[in-house]
This record gives C-alpha cells, structure tokens and sequence, in this order.
C-alpha cells in the first residue's frame, strides 16, 4: 500500500474539483458552440450561392480583366493562419499549425512565405520558432467573428496582391464538420480561381451587365475576398468550440474514472487496516490466554 | 405561364426561396423589374425595396441595403448585404434615425467623405418607414 487513507482521500478531493471545472467549462463552450455553430451553419448558403456566381463569371472572363483574377509566376505567398486565442481545445490549434509547417516545408520550399497570424496560439508558436509574421491579430475571434475584422485583415492582403508583392493568398483553419470533426483545409482565396469546376452551358456572352462588366467585377471581387476569409473566422470559431466541447467531455470522463480508481483503492486501504487491526486484537488475545 | 426561382441570400440567413411570377429591385441604376423570360443579366443594387409577387400571387417586399442581382434563364439569385422585413422594422427608432441623417447629409457637402455613407443610411432609414406604413 503506497498511499495512505487520508492521501487517498485528499487525492479524490482535488480530482473532483478538477472535474467540476472541466464539467463547468463543457457546458460554456457547449453554449457557446451552439450560437457559433448556427452562424456558421447559415452562412452556407450564402456563401455557396456567392461561389456559384463567382464561378459562372470568372468563367467566361479573362484572367487579365480585373487585378484579383490575374495569376502570375509564383514568388512569394502569403499565408493566413487562423487560431484560436485560448487553449483547452485539444489539438484543434495543432492540427492547423503542423499544416502550415509543412506547407512551409513542402508546398512553398522554394517559395518566400509571409505570414498573417490570427489568435494568440500562432503567435506564439512562431515566435518560439523564430518566423516573424507580416501581421499578428489576436483576441478578435472571442465570441463571434466580425465582419469588420475580417475585411480590415483581407484589405492588407489585396493590396499586397494588387502591388504584386504576393503572388497568392491562402488560409489555413479549421473548418467545422460536425461537433467530433473539424478537418484542417488550405484554401487559396488570392488570384479568385475555381480551376476544378467544369464549365456549365451559360455563355457570358449573352450576359448584360449594368452598369458595366468591370464596376459589377469591383464590387464582386474584394467582397468575395473577404466574405471568404470572414467565413473561415466563422468556421474556425465553431470548431474551437466543438473541440473544446469534446476535449473536456473527455477530461471530465477521465477524472470520472480517475475517482472509480482511487475510491476502489480506498477501500482496499480502509479493508487493509480494519484486517491488520482484528490481527493485532487476536493475536494480543491468544497471548494472554497463554 | 412560365415562373421565376428565385433566392435571396444574406450573410446571417436565408430569406426566401421559392417561384415568383415578378419582381421588382432597385438597381445602382434605377429600378427595373423582372418577369419570366428576361434576358440574362447581372447588376449590383442599391439600397431600397424589393417587392416580389410570389406563384400563388402573394406579395411580399424586403428592404434590401446594397448586394448583387443575377439573372439566367429564369433563376434568379439575390446576395444581399442586409436585409429587412416588415416585422424587424422599429418605426420610431427608424423615423429618429431617418431625421438624424437627413439634418446630417443638409449640413454636408457634396464632396464630404462621409457623403456617401451618410445619404446610403438615411436611404436605409427613410425605405425603412416607407415599407413599414
């Protein structure tokens, strides 16, 4: 026997403190999730019917016609890493700092990379690694995600894009598959292409635009830029909740065990020593009959 | 006859989806409507109304604040910034803020920066009271 009653006893103690705050916060991001998760859920739909009249007018337009379709050689990209700001959330922020650094490794070896940085866990992982980054944000994803936020960030870029100091903008985040799956997903938002959608029967030629083709492509283009980083805010935010959900459901079941444990361990403690007690009460007996 | 689908799509949700007989939007440059049959066309809107007159001759109007009209081959496809029903209209506080831009925008010039913005919200406020009577 290792440890003593009281050890014991106290040991279960702090375990069950322990899962009660575990408990507490599953039940805040539980709530939470369910707020974030309705708003990334809703912004679907608009965002599909945003790509799918993206896709059918960069189609039928050159990529020479609007600064944001142009594709060139490619020298530097940027990058858009997008973490959270509080932990707790399993290896939700892993995954998505491991992609990056293999994108960095790989993909882009040959390549400068810039980085912009959202949430305090990438900014503090590639400080340590020593990578500074072109811009940092954090404490913007709390609670829900900001159009306002996610335009200023995307202005940077598309004016970096537009001056040709990058040459392609990607986003790397979590995106929300359901409350136990948020897959990582690189998505290149800069030049605008859907190289891998097959060409439908409407020709833009019979398309009349009003008042012209180009204001109707500068209003479209850098609004599209930044609904599509808002909705990977979005979807991050969901999934950072989700994670965190699962990850203290899963310490809060832990401690549950932990306590089965020690409690069974008590016991044999407690049995132990009524045993050794009627021991030493018999054999103190026996001796004084002799 | 032939029928319209349309949607209408905002970053928060979705608003409508369904068949319509015509609809009328306002456009950057002026309002237009549509019916069955209309040639292909793609323009940005401005703020203002929209009214649709839905298959089963319902009427239904939103206030629509900046966004993006598609038109093919009879679908039709509206991504709005914001939009507003009749129900979320609070007239007072609309009719204040209406005011409140309106003696805004007299005190302006032309050239002001804020020009712009300031006319596109006190057209929100006024097309707010005007589909709320």
């Amino acid at each position: 026997m290792a440890l003593s009653m009281k050890d014991i006893k106290r040991k279960i103690a702090s375990v069950k403190k322990t899962q009660q705050i575990t408990k507490a916060m599953k039940m805040v991001a539980a709530a939470k999730l369910r707020k974030t998760q309705e708003a990334a859920l809703q912004f679907r739909p608009y965002i599909n019917r945003l790509e799918q009249v993206i896709t059918s007018l960069t189609e039928y337009t050159s990529h020479m016609e609007h600064p944001l379709l142009r594709f060139r050689d490619v020298k530097t990209v940027d990058i858009v890493v997008l973490t959270s700001d509080r932990g707790l959330c399993g290896a939700f922020n892993h995954n998505v700092l491991k992609e990056t650094e293999s994108l960095i490794k790989n993909k882009f070896a040959n390549n400068t990379v810039n980085l912009t940085l959202i949430g305090r866990f990438a900014n503090n992982y590639f400080k340590f690694r020593g990578i500074s980054p072109k811009h940092t944000y954090s404490d913007i994803l709390k609670d829900k995600a900001e159009f306002g936020d996610a335009s200023t960030i995307m202005e940077n870029a598309i004016k970096d894009f537009t001056q040709e100091a990058t040459d392609e903008v990607y986003i790397v985040y979590n995106k929300f598959v359901n409350v136990l799956v948020q897959k990582v997903v690189v998505k290149k938002v800069l030049p605008i292409s859907f190289g891998d959608t097959v060409p439908t029967e409407q020709t833009y030629d019979k398309f009349e635009f009003e008042p012209d083709k180009s204001t109707v492509l500068n209003e479209l283009l850098p609004k599209y830029a930044k609904i599509s980083l808002y909705e990977s805010m979005l979807e991050s935010l969901a999934g950072e909740y989700a994670a965190r959900m699962t990850a203290m459901d899963a310490a809060t079941s832990n401690a549950g065990e932990m306590i089965k444990n020690l409690t069974l361990e008590f016991n044999k403690a407690r049995q132990a020593s009524i045993t050794r007690e009627l021991i030493e009460i018999t054999t103190s007996i026996e001796a004084m009959k002799q | 006859m032939s029928v319209l689908d349309c949607v209408i799509v905002t970053p928060s949700k979705k608003i409508f989806e369904g068949k319509i007989n015509y609809i009328n939007a306002p456009g950057k440059m002026g309002e237009f409507g549509v019916l069955p049959g209309h040639e292909s066309f793609i323009t940005t809107l401005d703020v203002g109304i929209i009214n649709i007159k839905t298959e089963e001759d319902a009427e239904l109007s939103y206030l629509i604040v900046g966004g993006y009209f598609e038109v093919t081959e009879d679908k039709i496809i509206i991504i709005a910034d914001e939009v507003y029903t009749k129900d979320e209209i609070d007239t007072q506080d609309a009719s204040k803020k209406a005011d409140e831009y309106k003696n805004q925008l007299s005190s302006m010039g032309f050239n002001d920066p804020d020009y712009e913005n300031t006319k596109r919200k006190f057209e929100k406020y006024s097309n707010m009271l005007k589909l709320a009577s």
